[in-house]
């Protein structure tokens, strides 16, 4: 593996995407009992993130019980998840007003993502048809809420072997 | 105390191979050409190539590799790189993994002579990052406590003075293994640096 210095983030994330495909071990979650992700450790020292992969875009997510839907991405993200053309007029639903955690509204679009893979390449589970929000900003937090987290009998958050356990 | 030299000497790892010669092979099994060779120059290059380094740099990588899979060292040295564009930061994202951690300190250990000619050039970044982390250990001794300091202490200054002092008084080659009246001495300046910033 080489980067230039130059987007390095970028090249990184679109090298980490690729390894989904060529590692070929993304679980089905019809198939899944339980499995272990580690901590992703990328800004700050409280923070704990898990990367998924969003149809085919690779990031970081906090997992955030208050989020009611599956993930809430920011309009950056999103754009690059449209240039990817795997999202469809038809995967629009429509716009919500959501409550912020500080009580605001704001308004988001929901879109149905068409897959959501949750982990790191080779401990990774795919999901289909996760709900979506879409909120009006380029820089904010990328969350990961209910919808995916309620798929899941129980979600545990080991601090100290720094890992999340999703139990199917 | 060690964890702070650790840190200092994790910065060289941070490298994502281009030209190497000799493989590495990784929990998993997977054979990475061309990667040993450019880690330990670039550890080398990092700690001004110290007299013995290399034998710190070369336990680092052959526990950095049992421990995990190439996937995993990929992917934790790439999210390093994109934490921040400081050296010193990067190194302490690195070092949130708690077997980065132990791995680090082992080597240390095992290697505390060839470490010993090393320095550290303690610039605002690095007292940053260091008063950050003193932070973080107090958390992590207990958030309660931390919380009760909070209501008396400023403790984001005090961290900071705490840090400043620490890495112009003390050099790498002492806090590997410190003396009673060094301990002594870091305990005076955490006290020395409480009552500066009591609220």
């Amino acid at each position: 593996m080489s980067f230039g210095q130059q987007s390095f983030e970028e090249k990184f994330k679109d090298y980490m995407a690729s390894q989904y495909v060529s590692n070929n071990k993304i679980q089905e979650y019809d198939d899944l009992e339980q499995l272990e992700m580690p901590f992703a450790n990328i800004v700050g020292y409280d923070l704990n993130y898990i990367p998924c992969l969003v149809n085919g875009v690779y990031d970081y997510y906090v997992l955030d019980t208050g989020c009611s839907f599956g993930i809430a991405i920011n309009n950056k993200l999103f754009k690059k998840i449209l240039n990817t053309e795997e999202v469809f007029y038809e995967d629009f639903l429509g716009g919500a007003k959501m409550m912020t955690a500080v009580g605001d509204y704001s308004v988001v679009r929901i879109i149905i993502m068409n897959e959501v893979i949750i982990g790191k390449p080779s401990k990774s589970i795919r999901l289909k048809n996760v709900m979506t929000a879409v909120y009006d900003s380029d820089e904010g937090p990328l969350l990961l809420g209910q919808d995916i987290l309620k798929r899941f009998s129980s979600i545990t958050i080991d601090n100290k072997n720094q890992v999340y356990k999703f139990k199917k | 105390m060690k964890k702070i030299i650790a840190l200092i000497l994790f910065i060289p790892i941070i490298s994502i191979a281009q030209v190497n010669k000799n493989n590495v092979v990784f929990k998993d099994g997977v054979e990475m050409k061309e990667f040993a060779n450019t880690f330990i120059s670039n550890c080398k290059i990092s700690a001004g190539n110290a007299p013995g380094i290399e034998a710190f740099c070369l336990c680092f990588l052959e526990n950095l590799a049992s421990n995990f899979t190439a996937e995993e060292v990929i992917s934790m040295t790439g999210e390093a790189l994109i934490s921040s564009s400081n050296k010193v930061e990067q190194a302490n994202t690195l070092w949130q993994n708690d077997k980065v951690k132990l791995i680090t300190q082992q080597c240390l250990e095992e290697n505390a002579q060839s470490v010993k000619s090393l320095e550290w050039n303690a610039d605002d970044k690095m007292i940053d990052v260091v008063a950050e982390q003193h932070l973080q250990q107090i958390k992590a001794e207990s958030i309660e406590a931390y919380n009760e300091a909070s209501k008396t202490i400023n403790l984001k200054p005090y961290s900071l003075c705490y840090a400043r002092k620490l890495l112009s008084e003390f050099k790498i080659a002492d806090l590997i293994n410190l003396t009673q009246k060094q301990i002594l001495r870091i305990q005076e300046i955490q006290n020395e640096c409480v009552m500066q910033n009591l609220k």
